[in-house]
């Protein structure tokens, strides 16, 4: 069984072992030998005293005792010959039906017992010759059975043998019965032999008794010397023993660990101090190439590699016989014979000889190849994610579950103020207390991680290193090993910028939000394609709506559904496209229930990628204002109207005046004239009658004496132009005036500027004609312009009157009595320009700024409502896109400077001048 | 013979009343002067009982020159005439 566990020592194994461990327990019996030897002591005691009791037996009752010794192991066997037999009978039978071989050898050996049993039992019977006959006899007929079992057995086994004859298996089956019954009676005679030999004995007993008490003494005395000598022998007998399993157990293990040597899967080899391979291993002999370790043996490396690689191992290995310093671990790369590279993990140590000479080395490699590369994936893994860890701008952390960090990168480290990550690991044993910035937080980060097992941008206030606080974001995963949390894994990123952000941006947000909601003003927010995104409550209110959101809802058509006159839609759109804003646009808007009102916007154009994407601004409800400016505008004209009735009146007064004198004296000149006609006609019808009289010449003498004839002659013709003059004067002024006011015109119509002027220029005569004269120099080239008549001559009226004011201020400070204005139009390529200049006062600095500012006046209380030049400018700069802006130095004078664009464009508004 | 002076901006109006009152020729010694200025050094050529004049005139208006006249001419009757109502 050993031989074979060479061959096929796998399968062996444990079954070497098992021998192994039955050797061990043997040797832990018999290390028990003294308890053994005492037992054998006693028994020899025994014997001997038995020995005793026979010899007095046999003195006495020498027939009778023999007998009575013989009978009971003759019984004994004859029981244990029937039991055998009958198990032997068994088994033939299941032999010779199943033709089974080994229920065969058992039958064979069981008859051999009974045989056996028969035979002691009939040696013990010997000095009964008739008993001894029939054991005797009863044992051939057994031998006899065995052999005609085995007989049939053999021709029932036998392949092409005929089948066993029912007459034999009868006959079998009788002597079989025949032999039981033989048996049977065998011992129930030799048990009642027994009985009788007990009965006899007991007789015996009473003698016997004393004897014995005779011979124990003695008995006593020969144990102690014999087991004294029984001692010395057992002790003999172990030594012998151990010396025996010694070289037992050297054998088991030498084979052992062949076995090992052969299957382990690792390479092993010895070799002798010229690298010649005395030992090596199949799994090295494959690696190697060869098919069996066998022919490996006495080559060297050199015979399996090349001279480079093997030349390495030779050095390696001869410096070691050399030094005889063993290679523990030694990494090594070889490659085997199918050419691929191995990792091998080598120890060899130096092989010594009995007197401690090195003569050669033995090795062991283990192929770790497979780890190696591992090895290799696993570090490139580790150095990917250690990039990762020392480079990632958020901070990564790992942690116990009780808060003590094991490892932080160096971002976390920053983020809380320390040098170092491994100062941070050092600081901070408890997260707890060291980290969590407020308790309550830290408690609930702990509760979640230990319900849910992680948490997902936890954020909370944590302390740094100098105790100041910064708003974290954690995201973290509890890592388990064997059902158990052994540590916290995570992410850790400073929001402390974004806390704020989302803080100023939420007071913002409400800062606005509260602006935009309870902003008188509408604020809006639109598509250039005409759809509102947002307006405010104010904006819906204005509009008739009932909430933002229904009026957002409601118009889906900006154009059509919230401009009264789409015409403007399109301006204002059209001004986006130019301008990207709009300021101050004016138009009227439609209301929920179709009413109108006026609107300002001032809107500007969100672009994206150079595109408009919304419109955002505000939109005010101007009905109001608007009515009132125009009423306001009303209520100048009015006021400088009756401030002209005076002047006017008084204008048109003085021709009146003459024209009455003239008139007058005209009446009183025809009346002298027709008395004098009278006298000249009675002259002349005297002359015709020829009675003309001394006396009658006398009398036309003195009558045109008393006319004054030649007076009148030249004062009439006078008399009469001064009259035609005056009424020319009068319907100047009143046509003027009519001019003036044009109350029939509401829209633009074209005009002749210089026209205009003039006609204001007169109508105004008696404002500036007592303080200053009035100088005109009009372009004639210019074309008719585009305006609203009577407010642009309004504005030319309240420049010349505010010119007048200036000037007559410089008359009462005692300057020159008669100052001068100058009224100029020039035509100018792109607008009509108007200079209204006076040698005036000059406006004060501080007031020029303001001085185009509604209800804002220099002037005395009565003499000026501050509205002159507001509405100057709203004229000109609002409603005919013009520019009003002036030139003045104190105490010299000012100019205004009026432009009228002559296409109808606005033009860029001008700063006011120094 | 009374004298009056008549005082007026526009020459038109002293030539309608000079024409207005020829009738009154014989009655009284009219002369005419265009404005304050000449109204004064007319009276400085010689006394007038009474002056007639315009108010509002460019450089010296009515009532100045009246105001000159009480002071230097108190004997001179100063009457206003004037086509403000």
């Amino acid at each position: 069984m050993q031989t074979r566990a060479f061959t096929r020592p796998c399968q062996r194994l444990p079954k070497g072992k098992q021998d192994m461990q039955s050797r061990v327990s043997a040797s832990r019996i018999s290390l028990s030998g003294p308890i053994k030897n005492s037992i054998a002591v006693a028994v020899l005691g025994a014997v001997g005293l038995l020995a005793i009791i026979l010899w007095t037996a046999f003195t006495a009752r020498k027939h009778v005792g023999i007998a009575s010794l013989s009978v009971f192991p003759a019984a004994l066997n004859s029981q244990r010959a029937s039991t055998a037999f009958e198990r032997m009978n068994h088994e033939y039978s299941d032999a010779v039906v199943m033709q089974e071989k080994e229920a065969l050898a058992n039958a064979d050996r069981e008859a051999g017992t009974v045989v056996a049993s028969l035979d002691r039992a009939g040696a013990f019977m010997a000095f009964n010759s008739g008993r001894h006959q029939q054991i005797v006899s009863l044992m051939h007929r057994v031998t006899g059975l065995q052999a005609r079992s085995r007989m049939l057995y053999t021709a029932a086994a036998t392949v092409n043998a005929i089948p066993p004859k029912q007459q034999d298996l009868a006959d079998l089956s009788r002597e079989n019965k025949a032999v039981d019954t033989a048996l049977e009676t065998l011992q129930s005679d030799l048990t009642s032999d027994f009985r009788a030999e007990l009965d006899l004995s007991n007789e015996l007993f009473g003698i016997l008794a004393i004897l014995e008490a005779v011979v124990l003494a003695g008995v006593i005395v020969a144990l102690f010397f014999s087991s004294r000598t029984l001692i010395k022998a057992t002790v003999q007998r172990r030594e012998d023993e151990v010396l025996r399993q010694a070289h037992s157990a050297q054998e088991y293990e030498r084979r052992m660990v062949r076995a090992m040597i052969d299957n382990i899967p690792d390479y092993i080899y010895v070799k002798d101090a010229q690298g010649r391979f005395m030992v090596a291993n199949p799994h090295l002999a494959r690696m190697m190439g060869a098919e069996t370790p066998e022919e490996l043996l006495g080559k060297t490396d050199f015979d399996f590699y090349s001279r480079e690689v093997a030349s390495g191992f030779y050095e390696e290995e001869q410096e070691m016989i050399r030094s005889g310093q063993p290679l523990y671990n030694h990494e090594e790369t070889n490659v085997d014979s199918a050419g691929n590279v191995v990792h091998i993990l080598t120890t060899k140590v130096p092989l010594l000889d009995s007197d401690g000479h090195i003569i050669g080395i033995a090795g062991v490699g283990h192929d770790i190849t497979a780890r190696k590369v591992m090895e290799a994936a696993l570090r490139e893994a580790e150095q990917k994610y250690r990039g990762i860890f020392d480079k990632a701008v958020v901070g990564i952390f790992q942690s116990t579950p009780e808060g003590c960090f094991l490892s932080v990168n160096p971002s976390m480290a920053f983020t809380f103020g320390y040098d170092s990550p491994d100062e941070m690991t050092a600081s901070i044993t408890d997260m707890s207390q060291h980290f969590f910035a407020n308790p309550k937080r830290g408690f609930e980060f702990m509760l979640v991680m230990d319900r849910i097992g992680g948490v997902k941008n936890f954020e909370c206030e944590a302390s740094r290193k100098d105790g100041s606080k910064v708003w974290i974001a954690m995201s973290i995963g509890a890592i388990r090993e064997k059902g158990m949390v052994v540590r916290y894994e995570g992410m850790c990123e400073d929001i402390t910028e974004r806390k704020k952000m989302e803080g100023a941006l939420r007071e913002a947000e409400l800062k606005y939000r509260g602006i935009f909601d309870t902003a008188v003003v509408g604020i809006l927010q639109s598509t250039p394609e005409g759809r509102f995104l947002s307006v405010n409550p104010s904006m819906a209110f204005t509009f008739g709506y009932d909430s933002p959101e229904e009026m957002i809802a409601s118009i889906s058509d900006i154009t059509h559904q919230f401009y009264a006159d789409p015409k403007r839609s399109e301006e204002f759109k059209l001004s986006m496209e130019k301008l990207g804003a709009v300021q101050n646009f004016e138009c009227e808007g439609l209301r929920k229930d179709g009413s109108k009102i006026w609107l300002t916007m001032s809107v500007r154009a969100i672009h994206e990628n150079g595109v408009i994407i919304r419109y955002e601004g505000m939109c005010e409800d101007i009905t109001e204002r608007k009515h009132l400016r125009e009423q306001l505008l009303q209520a100048q004209k009015l006021e400088s109207v009756g401030q002209l009735a005076a002047g006017i009146a008084h204008e048109i007064n003085t021709p009146t005046q003459y024209i009455g004198d003239n008139v007058r004296f005209l009446k009183d000149a025809f009346l002298d004239l027709k008395g004098l006609l009278e006298n000249y006609d009675k002259l002349l019808s005297a002359a015709k009658d020829n009675t003309l009289s001394c006396k009658a010449i006398q009398e036309v003498a003195v009558a045109v004496k008393g006319v004054d004839t030649g007076y009148l002659m030249e004062e009439i013709p006078k008399a009469i132009d001064q009259t035609l003059e005056g009424i020319t004067r009068v319907s100047t002024i009143v046509s003027a005036m009519k001019e003036f006011s044009h109350p029939d015109t509401k829209e633009k119509i074209p005009l002749d500027l210089n026209h205009a002027i003039n006609s204001t220029i007169t109508v105004a005569r008696n404002e500036w004609k007592y303080v200053a004269d009035l100088e005109t120099e009009f372009d004639p080239s210019l074309p008719l312009i585009s305006c609203l008549p009577g407010e642009f001559n309004q504005v030319i009226l309240n420049l010349i009157v505010n010119a007048s004011h200036a000037i007559s201020d410089v008359v009462k400070k005692g300057g020159p009595e008669m100052g001068k204005i100058k009224v100029q139009t020039r035509n100018c390529p792109e607008w009509a320009e108007i200079l209204i200049q006076d040698t005036g006062t000059g406006i004060p600095e501080k007031a020029r700024s303001r001085i185009f500012d509604p209800f804002f006046t220099t002037k005395a209380i009565g003499k000026g409502t501050g509205q002159g030049l507001a509405i100057a400018r709203s004229v000109i700069v609002d409603k005919h896109g013009g520019s009003i802006h002036f030139e003045t130095e104190e105490g010299k004078g000012t100019t205004f400077i009026i432009r009228l664009p002559l296409n109808g464009k606005a033009l860029p508004i001008q700063e006011v001048a120094a | 013979m009374k004298r009056i002076l008549f005082v007026d901006d526009e020459s038109m109006v002293l030539d309608g009343i000079r024409r207005m009152l020829y009738t009154q020729r014989n009655r009284w010694e009219m002369q005419f002067a265009l404005g304050g200025e000449a109204a004064l050094q007319a009276c400085e050529a010689s006394s007038f009982d009474v002056i007639v004049t315009d108010m509002r005139m460019p450089g010296m208006d009515g009532a100045t020159l009246l105001g000159h006249i009480r002071d230097r001419y108190p004997n001179t009757a100063r009457i206003i005439l004037s086509g403000h109502s």
